[in-house]
């Protein structure tokens, strides 16, 4: 049991990276990746957002959707779920925790059309997780983000000052580099 | 607040409005999608125990007992053989693989459903550059080692994917343990009249 | 602007992927090759027509401080449809798109015309700037799909192409190819706007 969890969590961190292996969640990779303090503040926003939206999705689908054979809703009411979190833990973040908010606040919103957290609640379901493994999965998943994003980051502040031809710089060497970045985490299949 | 109100029953109307609208979807498309799911696990029955007809699936009450499985019938109710779906752990990810078994416990067919597996390496296990070979060592040698050669078998790996090469092996040794768990339970099954309808949610592997 | 213009100008002008960079995440995930860039074209372009005529046909009436769950609301009902659609109709498609069609309503592509056109103009600029705006979507995947799968499986439409069916460059059809030429393609759109004066 604890093995295997460990298993889901490393590959979805390294292997099945959401951003360099699954593709998902690519408008703040770059658009939020060009400054470290900006890609912490979202990564922290994208894994309590994940973890969050997986278990209330989870539980949407298995305790609401399933049992009055509504399944065919589950696009609808997963998105709109996600949307109304995001819009909460706005509000309490802003009411119980107004240092949290400061950092976190502005990366909130964006987070709705983040299709890694909507993605991540589908791939759940699809694979017949159960609470713990999707809650597991969705950690690993947020952490994966964080990663990436950081790293991403790091490198953008050191292209920032090279001697880049005009038409590559910003976006394209930007998903260049997130290219090579990608072929590096291939090297984390056959891990686990 | 009666803004609010207003508002509140305006988004009500307008998911109450899409809900039907998706109700209306799903009654006309779910016996397409559901008839689509069975067409693909006859196929893919059908070509990895081209002997059987009917099928009646069989859910062991532990796992001891090994995996759960189809039993394959011929046209005259005579027992044709078993279909086992088996998903060993490949080089990035599960291997999912459907395996057909005759009566007597010789494996009838083998077909990859779906795999994760290194495009071009590993996937080559879906390919005849490894099946056919396979194919071959299955009519040749009657009681062949599953195990790559490199570990001491008789199974012909892929240059460059021996994990999937190995993942593969795994998956056809766990479906004999399958057969051999379950072979004194064979005789004693019974042809079902019709191969019984699968339940609407359950997915189908 | 012209009918013919609110057209066009989503194609190349002021194509959604290439220019805007909106809906990123299909445009790298199903682009590894032809086939599934026209599949996810259609299906995007299917719900960008819906949501923006239905957005526009209710822009008077929708109140503007829930314009936008009411905006998610339509473009959920119109990607379910189409996801039904192809899992009855194409379960081929539907296998090798897979979470990528629920995922169109995230695409922000869709949101953003909601929101910037559909709300603003009427039933038919609406409807011109939806086909507009999927048709270029579907060339900018497209094109994409192109290199990847001529150099990663050197086919075309999964048919062999001589020459490049030689040892293809597989990386090409994974995920990183999918970054390396869509970076390379958006600097090559830039340095033909800079050379034209467009």
């Amino acid at each position: 049991m604890g093995a295997e969890l460990l298993a889901i969590f490393i590959v979805a961190i390294f292997i099945e990276n959401v951003v360099l292996s699954q593709v998902l969640g690519l408008c703040p990779f770059i658009g939020v990746s060009s400054k470290i303090d900006s890609a912490v503040g979202m990564g922290m926003a994208v894994i309590f957002v994940m973890l969050l939206a997986s278990v209330v999705t989870w539980s949407i689908q298995n305790f609401i959707l399933i049992p009055l054979q509504l399944e065919y809703l589950q696009t609808i009411s997963f998105i709109l779920v996600i949307a109304s979190l995001v819009q909460f833990v706005e509000m309490v973040v802003r009411k119980v925790a107004p240092a949290l908010y400061q950092s976190l606040g502005v990366f909130l919103p964006l987070i709705t059309t983040n299709c890694a957290v909507l993605g991540i609640s589908l791939i759940n379901i699809k694979r017949g997780y159960n609470l713990v493994e999707a809650t597991v999965n969705a950690g690993g998943a947020g952490l994966g983000f964080f990663f990436a994003l950081l790293i991403m980051a790091g490198i953008r502040e050191r292209l920032d000052i090279s001697d880049i031809p005009e038409n590559m710089r910003g976006a394209p060497i930007a998903f260049v580099t997130a290219g090579l970045l990608a072929t590096a985490f291939m090297g984390f299949s056959g891990l686990v | 607040m009666n803004d609010m109100f207003r508002m509140g029953s305006f988004l009500f109307i307008v998911a109450a409005i899409a809900g039907a609208l998706l109700a209306v979807t799903e009654s006309q498309t779910a016996p397409k999608i559901l008839e689509n799911k069975l067409k693909q696990l006859e196929h893919a029955r059908a070509e990895v125990l081209p002997l059987a007809t009917k099928f009646q699936e069989i859910k062991p009450a532990n796992p001891a007992e090994g995996l759960e499985y189809a039993a394959g019938f011929a046209e005259n109710g005579d027992l044709a053989g078993i279909v086992v779906n088996v998903a060993p752990k490949g080089y990035a990810g599960p291997i999912e693989m459907v395996m057909g078994l005759k009566a007597d416990g010789s494996i009838s067919g083998v077909k990859i459903l779906s795999q994760k597996e290194t495009p071009g390496l590993g996937t080559k296990l879906a390919d005849d550059v490894f099946m056919a070979p396979f194919k071959k060592l299955l009519q040749e040698k009657p009681k062949p080692v599953f195990l790559v050669k490199q570990d001491g078998g008789d199974v012909d790996g892929i240059t460059a994917a021996t994990i999937s090469s190995r993942a593969f092996c795994a998956g056809v040794r766990d479906a004999l343990s399958t057969y051999e768990k379950i072979k004194q339970h064979l005789p004693t099954l019974k042809a079902p009249a019709v191969t019984p309808a699968l339940p609407q949610s359950g997915e189908i592997k | 602007m012209t009918p013919i213009q609110q057209l066009t100008k989503g194609f190349w002008k002021e194509n959604p992927i290439f220019v805007i960079g909106l809906g990123l995440c299909p445009a790298l995930a199903v682009s590894s090759s032809l086939a599934n860039a026209v599949g996810m074209g259609i299906a995007a372009t299917f719900v960008l027509i819906g949501s923006n005529m239905m957005i526009s046909l209710l822009r008077s009436i929708i109140p503007s401080k829930i314009r936008i769950p009411v905006f998610i609301v339509i473009i959920a009902t119109f990607v379910t449809i189409i996801d039904k659609l192809i899992a009855a109709y194409s379960p081929a498609l539907s296998a090798s798109l897979g979470i990528f069609i629920p995922l169109i309503v995230v695409n922000c592509i869709i949101l953003g015309r909601a929101e910037a056109f559909a709300n603003k103009n009427t039933v038919i600029d609406s409807l011109l700037d939806a086909i507009g705006m999927g048709i270029g979507f579907t060339i900018a995947l497209c094109c994409i799909a192109f290199f990847r799968e001529l150099l990663g499986e050197g086919k075309l439409f999964g048919q062999a192409i001589p020459f490049f069916k030689q040892d293809p460059a597989l990386i090409m059809i994974m995920a990183p190819g999918g970054f390396i030429v869509f970076g390379l393609l958006i600097a090559f759109k830039r340095l033909m706007a800079s050379k034209g004066g467009n």
